[in-house]
């Protein structure tokens, strides 16, 4: 009796935990890690000082734009904690630098490196782009390149807007094109071998927007696109071998795919209002681009696979809203919209929730471009000094607006900034 | 018949037998993990979704939005007392001059008021309306400071008071609002490394007991996330928390018996 007793009552009890109130904390915040960096041997180099000078500044100014997740510390850790990265210099010859990232796990990670002048500062953002895969598990913007437009080296008589590419840190600056002529619209391939861009060439009788492509290891470039009208916008598809873009041949602005190798046109949206400025998930299966059709210009996305699939609008508000730009995961859109007198840049999410403002008080904004990683966004600032004189420059920021600073200061007046993916 | 029969006995014996099987396989079984996750928990989200129609571009940046913080700007208007004091003395003078006014208005003085072709205006009343005018000048101004303040706050969405569940039952219901302010202050402490922030499909639930006064007694892990350094920082965000509000008599027996269940992320 007694035992059934028991039994009733354990049961009972059992029951009582149905009870239970479960409340949800929500998402853990990030937690901010600590790198306690530390150099050895730089004292005992002779000649290559200036290099080994340089090779730390780069590791530092590199993990300065994850602020969010580590921090670097320059002391050591009194206790054994965070994580710890050392790099140690040789003169051998040239200049060798062995580097070690260990934490208090006990795992141990070891980068070698030959540094010379040419391949310095990306051997570093290589070693730094490991160390960052190591911790994280991701793969970080170190290794990205950003393409940009610049007017440097135009004079009054004659003014060129050349295609320019730099490191995402504004290192490494080269000039890709020598047309003489204004590019407008570039796009970097996903293997970052080829260049599409469109060309207005001043010299030319019939001003025509051709669309041309560079092939970035041999320096060639051939026209891709020389229809009547505009052959603007273009952004390749994830693979490299098709491309979409924006046409006027049939009297209207309209996207279009095209196959690279036979040139084949596949059209993609049918209106009689403008459709312009493609963006392209990673995926590849979610395209974003600008309409008027409701008048004004609004973002809107649809399905690449077919003529005006799956058409649907994003965007509901905005005077003039410009350069809709997907994040590589295709969840966001970064976009420039007129306001106050001036573009900005604004983010919504892919599904038209959550429109938030990024830029505020920092110029005139326009062009978007998200980083690799969907962790950044670079932009093109104009500031207005004089009724004829503007200065405009690449300016970065994180995702959430929280601005890094220029990387293009000194180097003409510098616009559509396109990030590598 | 006597319950002494042998046949009845083994009979009694055998009911019991039969009774008791289930119940202990029904012991056991609850004891599984199946049982475990069949169960249906009253689950109280903390952020309710908000559906809001966007009817124009917004103006301050989300930098602007951060730095105000979780809480919205203070909507009501701080005034000195300073200020106040001229306030309640033309409030009195307005009372005062109606009350003079009230005392003075008979039928015959209001036929002689009336038939005079020049109005007199009593000078208090004048005074009093020049006041009064002023008073309104300064509601105007703390109005529009009110309205800018809102206008701000209109930027930003604050959380909303109301739970969402099955409250069928009434008494209930002060736990569940009082377990509704926990996660505030959990939240601030509920931090990950980078690598476990990666995973997105760890889950850990901690359950607390709570005195009356609101110390956490005790926090054990309810359901583990399987990962060990998720469900220790999980714990520690718990133990960083340390006091919580008190408890509301009503719900004082369920939050020291450990009625609430702290879910990490849900």
């Amino acid at each position: 009796m007694k035992f059934l007793l028991l039994t009733l009552f354990l049961t009972a009890s059992l029951h009582a935990e149905d009870n239970l109130k479960i409340v949800a904390i929500g998402q853990a915040e990030q937690e901010v890690e600590e790198i306690f960096f530390s150099v050895k041997g730089l004292r005992s180099l002779k000649s290559n000082k200036k290099k080994a000078q340089i090779a730390v500044e780069v590791f530092q100014n590199d993990f300065s734009y994850y602020r969010k997740l580590f921090k670097v510390q320059g002391r050591k850790s009194p206790v054994q904690k965070g994580h710890h990265v050392n790099f140690q210099f040789f003169d051998e010859g040239g200049l060798r630098l062995s580097v070690t990232l260990s934490n208090r796990n006990g795992s141990k990670a070891k980068f070698d490196a030959f540094l010379s002048v040419g391949n310095l500062r990306q051997k570093i953002h290589q070693i730094n782009d490991n160390i960052y895969r190591q911790l994280t598990g991701k793969s970080s913007i170190f290794n990205s390149k950003i393409i940009f437009v610049s007017d440097k080296g135009s004079r009054r008589s004659h003014f060129v807007k050349e295609l320019y590419s730099m490191d995402y840190d504004g290192g490494n600056k080269k000039q890709l094109t020598f047309h003489k002529g204004t590019v407008i619209g570039p796009a970097l391939s996903y293997d970052k071998k080829k260049v599409l861009y469109s060309l207005i060439r001043s010299s030319m009788h019939k001003r025509n927007v051709n669309l041309y492509m560079l092939d970035l290891e041999t320096g060639k470039h051939q026209v891709i696109s020389s229809r009547r009208g505009l052959n603007t916008g273009a952004v390749f598809f994830p693979g490299d071998k098709e491309i979409i873009l924006t046409m006027s041949h049939e009297g209207n602005a309209e996207l279009y795919k095209m196959e690279l190798e036979t040139k084949k046109l596949t059209r993609l949206t049918k209106h009689f209002a403008p459709d312009v400025d493609p963006s392209i998930n990673v995926q590849g299966n979610v395209i974003t681009f600008l309409s008027g059709r409701p008048g004004k210009p609004m973002i809107y996305i649809m399905d690449p696979s077919g003529i005006e699939r799956s058409v649907k609008r994003i965007g509901y508000v905005g005077q003039f809203n410009a350069t809709p730009r997907f994040s590589p995961d295709g969840r966001e859109i970064a976009f420039s919209s007129w306001m106050d007198n001036r573009f900005d840049i604004f983010r919504i999410d892919a599904n038209g929730m959550n429109l938030v403002r990024l830029t505020k008080d920092y110029g005139s904004n326009e062009d978007p471009t998200y980083s690799n990683d969907g962790q950044f966004v670079a932009f093109s600032s104009q500031r207005v000094i004089s009724r004829r004189k503007a200065v405009n420059k690449v300016v970065i920021m994180d995702r959430d607006g929280e601005i890094f600073g220029p990387i293009t200061e000194g180097f003409g007046n510098c616009i559509t900034p396109r990030w590598s993916k | 018949m006597s319950l002494y029969n042998r046949d009845m006995k083994s009979a009694f014996m055998f009911s019991i037998g039969l009774h008791i099987t289930p119940l202990l396989l029904l012991l056991a079984f609850s004891q599984t993990d199946y049982y475990k996750k069949k169960k249906n928990f009253q689950i109280i989200p903390l952020s309710q979704a908000v559906r809001i129609d966007v009817v124009a571009m917004p103006k301050m940046s989300l930098q602007e939005l951060k730095k105000m913080g979780g809480a919205p700007p203070p909507i009501a208007v701080k005034e000195t007392p300073a200020k106040e004091e001229p306030k309640q003395e033309a409030s009195t003078d307005d009372k005062d001059a109606f009350l003079k006014e009230g005392k003075k208005l008979k039928f015959s003085d209001l036929i002689k008021k009336y038939g005079d072709k020049k109005l007199k205006i009593p000078e208090e009343t004048k005074i009093a309306k020049s006041k009064a005018s002023s008073k309104v000048n300064k509601r105007d101004a703390a109005f529009n400071k009110k309205l800018e303040n809102l206008v701000m706050a209109g930027n930003k969405l604050s959380k909303g008071e109301a739970l969402t569940g099955d409250s069928s039952f009434r008494d209930t219901t002060v736990l569940e609002s009082y377990a509704g302010k926990i996660p505030d202050i959990v939240r601030p402490f509920w931090k990950l490394p980078t690598y476990l922030m990666n995973k997105t499909d760890l889950k850990c639930r901690i359950r607390i007991f709570i005195k009356s006064n609101g110390t956490i007694l005790k926090a054990v892990i309810f359901e583990s996330s399987g990962e060990k350094e998720f469900d220790e920082r999980a714990l520690e965000a718990v133990k960083m928390a340390g006091t919580l509000p008190m408890v509301p008599a009503k719900a004082q027996n369920a939050a020291v018996n450990g009625e609430i269940v702290l879910g990490f992320p849900l």
